[in-house]
């Protein structure tokens, strides 16, 4: 691995400072699962590493009275099992637990896999090739498709749509931001509006309300290891003992730069009764969304196709929750 | 044979201890005072001119203590052949580092010595370079094409030497006669070995001209000779220990540049060197299982016997030669070795582009003619309405057969595998009565249990018996995780009538140990077995001339048995092995015992014109059923029950068949679904990490009933014969055939992909 | 930035170590402290080969800055032989044909104690889970599955 400096801050203000004086220079280290065989790979370069994990405020899950606090270190193995996320969220739980394997997912935290660079093939072995930095680099240019103007990977965040669905806001250090919607912090593949020296500090989740379902489901190569191909999230909120439907909300992953809601999806959803056909007819639509693209292991066709048959499912599952709930 | 027997049980491997504790060392573990570290620089540029490579920034760095460049290093060509034992076709083509041109993306133009790995590493992003890209071709298809950019000035059309053909009869004539003729066209990608351990030596050259190096291989003998012959050295002066190693599957067999530029390395700087692939270097620059185009076409008569068949394969095996040509040529023999085919034609190419460089990998590609064969034949019986299982028996070879490439079958189970299987299985009550999406297949396979390359396909042993009664093996035949070592300390406790514990299996240098080819064509049983069977009787023939005088009894009086040596019939005649040992040694009457074996077996090289020629003095065979279920909206396939009957001879070892098999199983598996080397346009590895390269994982385990058919093969030791490779060989046919049985529909390429399955189910208008 | 100081308990003993910030655990735990059982199959944290337990959890040690884990148990491969005995699973690895080449076994081994530690009944769909991060190309997983249900109560 190439030589760096190391910084072990205790609190977020001394971080913050660390990064201030390194500008363009050093990198936030996580649990490291993905920084250090990328540095390995010199597909991310590291002069100066500030390791996050001493600091206590960035641990921990809590509840107050209207949402679930989760801070940023919170490895993806406490997503998985801690139970009140599972019993509140359990479509959190089920995406964080379909990251990586077991070793990783108890190193991994929920902030860096937020942050993740994409597994483009390009992007992670361009070293071997001695290929010019490409946009997801910080260059101008895309090895893996000629003439593109902009960074086309899919997003490797597959907890993104689960947390979009929830409504996953966020908070921020380090500048006059304070916080943002999740959504809004995706802007491209690998790529956030969190700046250099910005540190996200925690996850907040919004109770769901009374009578909604969750769902998550994940389609990829193995059964671990691998990215998502497709990753869808729902959430449904339905009217109390009836079968219509308050509030439908679609994510996809895999199926563009960043995770997205699948907005005419979602209107297909809202304000119906949920039958059989209306699902079909919003998975169909959310199946036509997004920009996926072909790479080895899936074409756009069959992203789309997955993508389809994901919210079909997904909806069914967090349909026949909701009306167990509340 | 005794109560005590160790044959056919359930025998824990003696070196578990050293593997489960970590204790065990492998190439990676060996520490050497002053040892540097190497790296290699490798094109990024699939066909190229060399330009310029200018180092002087790479040398300058802190802890480097030398960098070579093609022209610091021996200019001769080297390749899987080098040595003295010669395989079929496999010129020496290869160049330590590259002088003038590049052949493939990874092949090395530097290398670097240095205190450590990461100073290595840094040194290669130092050496400033500039190679000119070249017109290159990747696929055989536009290497084959007329005026396509030559690999090599001196193979023309990107052909290897030339086409192989073998005609057995008349094929046309047979096509002529036949009820029904199918054709068909089958593809199988790149794969890789994806061992565990990664290829690593470490070289240490003295300048006296010896050298010691510890390396990761499967022919240590081998390797030794190679060496030997590109640096000029004497064999003498050569000595390749071989420690644990991390599982080869093939790709450890041929010497690799690693171990040649180690022992540059080592030469320049005067210290000891150690130099290893790290996992994107074994994906990138490593050896690769081939890219297959076959075309089968078969002619058959009503009943469904064969009459005449043709196969017509284009082997896509990179820049250089390896020992591709070889496997072209035992594929002739594979052709016809399961079904009994009155007309033979066979016509295959070996074909050069710049790609990584393929050679051996478990089964030599069998794997992938069965793959495409095991779906023929089905798709043939569903044609005709045969049943499958009663088509295969009806065609199935039988001991006493010689194939059309001359292969002689002095065993072969066969059709027991085929009737066990389909027993146990339930085939009869499955097969055309499954709901949809649900379906089960059966695919054969075989393999050699020993390889004729060169003049040579030899093994020697020699069993040293203790003054204190305890017995050290040494043999040649060297173990990389498939279990000889056990195996063959199981023959010598056998036959000299001593408890397992008393046996020792010395670790393999070729200073000490006699010598072998190593191990691939799963040769160690049968070979190594028969030369550590001939020492250990030496042995005991030692032993019992000692006591000739103790009791005046004839040596052919005697036997040896749970611990004692005994007048045959007379057990209360007898001695404790140790005393009888310490007789024969008291008073110098025999000496040191040491018993010598050696075992050449008579089998034959293959012709190079049409690959004819008993290779192995056997083979082994087996059969496969397997149940799937496919989920039809996104062509997911789960695997849900496997049963593989496999003839193994003789069951040795009851606890390493059945993991040989499982094994196996699950590298059938995974290559069905999951593996394919990717290539871009430009020729570079996409995905040279376990990451991108799917291997299956423990979620992809499933049951596998194992049942072992015995058929004492006359040669085997004991009866018995290798299958470390024959039981890999019907996995992706059986399982392609019930994918075809849930779906109806063919999917006749490697990896099957759940798009593919997809596509195939939405063709067929479910 | 020079080497730093890292205090280490591997296998119950204290090490005082000076590392330079890019060396991973397991670097350090095979070149300084000079323990080979702990393998590299890939570095990358994708194959499980390196796996350590700390505090009794499995990790990727390859992934792992020593400066991370001070004041840690950690434990490798070498840690379960006691006054020369092997420990129940390393037994259940050998007697179960668990293993072959031998090259994953300290990795799976180590992920069989940690889930055995915490789960004594594991179910064998739990089994896989827990191994699912460790590749093995030679045994197809059977064995070693086998190995760990011969423990389970």
């Amino acid at each position: 691995m190439m030589r760096f400096e190391y910084y072990e801050p205790k609190s977020i203000a001394e971080a913050i400072s660390f990064a201030n004086h390194l500008p363009g220079k050093a990198k936030w280290l996580a649990g490291g699962t993905e920084l250090l065989p990328k540095l390995k790979q010199r597909a991310l370069m590291a002069d100066h590493i500030i390791n996050l994990k001493k600091i206590p405020e960035l641990v921990g899950i809590s509840q107050n009275d209207s949402a679930i606090r989760i801070g940023s270190l919170t490895t993806l193995e406490e997503l998985a099992t801690s139970k009140l996320v599972t019993r509140s969220f359990p479509a959190l739980s089920e995406a964080a637990y379909g990251v990586a394997t077991p070793n990783i997912r108890r190193a991994a935290t929920i902030g860096g896999n937020l942050c993740q660079a994409p597994n483009c093939l390009y992007f992670v072995h361009r070293n071997l090739w001695r290929l010019p930095e490409c946009y997801g680099a910080g260059g101008n240019t895309c090895n893996a498709i000629k003439g593109a103007r902009k960074c086309t990977a899919m997003s490797p965040v597959d907890t993104g749509p689960a947390l979009i669905v929830l409504g996953a806001e966020l908070e921020i250090k380090g500048s006059e931001k304070k916080g943002m919607s999740l959504e809004s912090f995706f802007l491209s593949s690998g790529v956030s509006a969190l700046h250099e020296s910005e540190i996200i500090t925690t996850i907040v989740i919004p109770d769901s309300p009374l009578q909604s379902g969750l769902a998550y489901l994940k389609y990829s190569r193995r059964k671990t290891i691998d990215y998502a191909i497709v990753s869808v999230g729902v959430r449904l909120v339905l009217e109390p003992d009836r079968d219509r439907c308050l509030q439908a909300r679609v994510a996809l992953g895999g199926m563009g730069t960043i995770p997205f809601r699948a907005s005419e999806a979602e209107e297909i959803l809202t304000g119906e009764r949920i039958t059989a056909v209306i699902i079909s007819k919003a998975a169909e639509v959310a199946s036509q969304t997004g920009q996926p693209w072909t790479d080895i292991y899936a074409s756009n066709y069959y992203r789309r196709h997955l993508a389809g048959v994901g919210v079909r499912r997904a909806v069914s599952l967090a349909f026949t929750r909701a009306r167990a709930a509340g | 044979m005794s109560e005590e027997s160790l044959i056919g049980k359930k025998i824990p491997r003696i070196d578990s201890w050293e593997l489960v504790t970590g204790s065990g060392e492998f190439s990676g573990d060996v520490i050497l005072p002053g040892m540097l570290h190497g790296r290699i620089l490798r094109s990024p540029v699939a066909h190229g001119r060399i330009l310029h490579v200018d180092t002087s920034r790479a040398e300058k760095l802190y802890g480097v203590r030398a960098v070579l460049t093609g022209k610091d290093v021996p200019q001769k060509l080297y390749g899987a052949g080098s040595g003295k034992a010669p395989i079929p076709g496999a010129i020496p083509d290869e160049q330590i580092l590259c002088v003038e041109k590049v052949h493939y993306v990874g092949d090395p133009i530097a290398a670097v010595a240095a205190i450590d790995r990461d100073t290595a590493e840094e040194a290669l992003q130092l050496i400033d370079f500039e190679v000119e890209d070249l017109p290159g071709v990747f696929t055989a298809e536009d290497a084959l094409k007329p005026g396509a950019p030559l690999v090599h000035e001196w193979a023309k059309g990107n052909i290897y030497d030339h086409t192989v053909v073998l005609k057995v009869g008349d094929v046309e004539k047979g096509f002529g006669q036949s009820y029904y003729i199918r054709e068909d066209t089958y593809k199988t990608h790149t794969m890789n070995h994806a061992f565990l351990e990664t290829r690593i030596c470490l070289a240490d050259y003295d300048p006296r001209g010896k050298l010691t190096i510890w390396a990761s291989s499967q022919a240590p003998f081998r390797l030794r000779a190679a060496l030997a012959q590109v640096f000029e050295l004497s064999e003498k002066d050569i000595k390749v220990i071989h420690p644990f190693v991390g599982g080869g599957f093939g790709g450890k067999v041929d010497i690799d540049h690693i171990e040649l530029l180690a022992v540059c390395l080592s030469q320049k700087t005067g210290r000891p060197v150690r130099m290893e692939h790290n996992r994107s270097d074994q994906f990138l620059a490593a050896r690769h299982r081939h890219e297959w185009t076959i075309r089968l076409k078969s002619g058959v008569k009503k009943d469904g016997t064969f009459l005449a068949r043709s196969f017509d394969v284009i082997l896509n095996g990179g820049a250089y030669i390896s020992s591709g040509f070889k496997i072209l040529l035992n594929t002739v023999g594979f052709s016809d070795i399961l079904c009994r085919t009155p007309h033979l034609y066979f016509k295959g190419k070996r074909v050069y582009t710049n790609r990584p460089p393929s050679g051996a990998m478990r089964s030599f590609d069998h794997v992938n003619l069965r793959f495409a064969d095991n779906q023929h034949i089905d798709q043939i019986a569903r044609d005709i309405e045969i049943d499958t299982v009663d088509f295969l028996l009806r065609n199935a070879r039988e001991k006493g057969d010689i194939t059309g490439a001359r292969y002689i079958l002095r065993s072969c189970g066969i059709k027991e595998c085929i009737e066990k299987s389909a027993d146990v299985s339930g085939w009869k009550e499955k097969r055309g009565r499954l709901p949809k999406f649900k379906g089960i297949g059966i695919g054969l396979g075989s393999h050699t249990a020993g390889f004729k390359s060169g003049e040579s396909d030899a093994s020697a042993a020699m069993v040293r018996v203790h003054e204190d009664g305890s017995i050290t093996l040494l043999t040649g035949t060297e173990d990389h995780g498939q279990g000889s070592r056990t195996i063959f300390a199981q023959m010598v406790a056998e036959t000299l009538g001593v408890p397992l514990e008393k046996v020792k299996v010395s670790v393999l240098d070729t200073e000490s140990c006699p010598p072998c080819m190593g191990c691939y064509g799963s040769r160690g049983t049968l070979q190594g077995g028969r030369a550590v069977l001939v020492a250990a009787e030496d042995a005991k023939r030692q032993i019992f001339e000692g006591l000739e005088d103790l009791w005046e009894i004839s040596p052919k009086d005697l036997q040896a048995a749970d611990g004692r040596i005994f007048v045959s019939g007379v057990p209360s005649k007898s001695i404790s092995f140790e005393e009888a040992v310490k007789v024969c040694q008291g008073g110098g009457k025999v000496g040191p015992i040491i018993g010598k074996g050696f075992f050449e077996p008579s089998s034959e090289r293959l012709s190079i014109d049409d690959g004819s020629g008993n290779l192995s003095l056997a083979y082994g065979f087996g059969a496969q059923i397997v149940e799937v279920e496919i989920d039809p909206e996104t062509g997911d396939v789960k695997i849900l029950n496997v049963v593989a009957a496999n003839d193994c001879g003789r069951v040795l070892n009851l606890l390493s068949l059945n993991g040989q098999s499982e094994g196996s199983v699950h590298m059938g598996i995974s290559h069905t679904f999951y593996e394919q080397v990717h290539f871009d346009k430009k020729g570079r590895t996409l995905n040279p990490s376990f990451l991108n390269y799917g291997i299956a994982t423990s979620l992809d385990m499933t049951k596998v009933e194992n049942i072992w058919v015995e058929t004492e093969d006359p040669e085997g030791p004991f009866g018995a014969k290798g299958i470390g490779e024959s039981t890999l060989v019907p996995t992706p046919g059986a399982i392609a055939n019930a994918i075809c049985d849930a779906i109806g529909v063919r999917i006749k390429e490697l990896p099957i992909t759940p798009e593919k399955v997809l596509k195939a189910i939405n063709e067929k208008g479910h | 930035m020079g080497k730093q100081e890292v205090f280490l308990n591997v296998n119950g003993q204290e090490y005082r170590l000076y590392v330079d910030p890019h060396v991973t655990l397991l670097d350090v735990i095979r070149d300084e402290i000079g323990l080979k059982g702990t393998k590299r199959g890939c570095d990358l944290g994708e194959c499980g080969a390196c796996t350590v337990l700390i505090d009794g959890r499995p990790y990727n040690s390859c992934l792992i800055l020593p400066m991370d884990v001070q004041g840690r148990e950690i434990l490798t491969i070498e840690g379960l032989v006691r006054e020369g005995k092997l420990h129940p699973i390393q037994q259940a690895f050998i007697e179960q044909g668990a293993i072959q080449c031998g090259f994953c076994t300290p990795g799976a081994v180590l992920v069989a104690k940690a889930l055995l530690d915490e789960d004594p009944s594991p179910s064998e769909e739990k089994i896989k889970e827990a191994l699912s991060g460790n590749l093995c190309r030679c045994t197809g997983y059977t064995s070693i599955v086998r190995a760990i249900r011969s423990l389970t109560g």
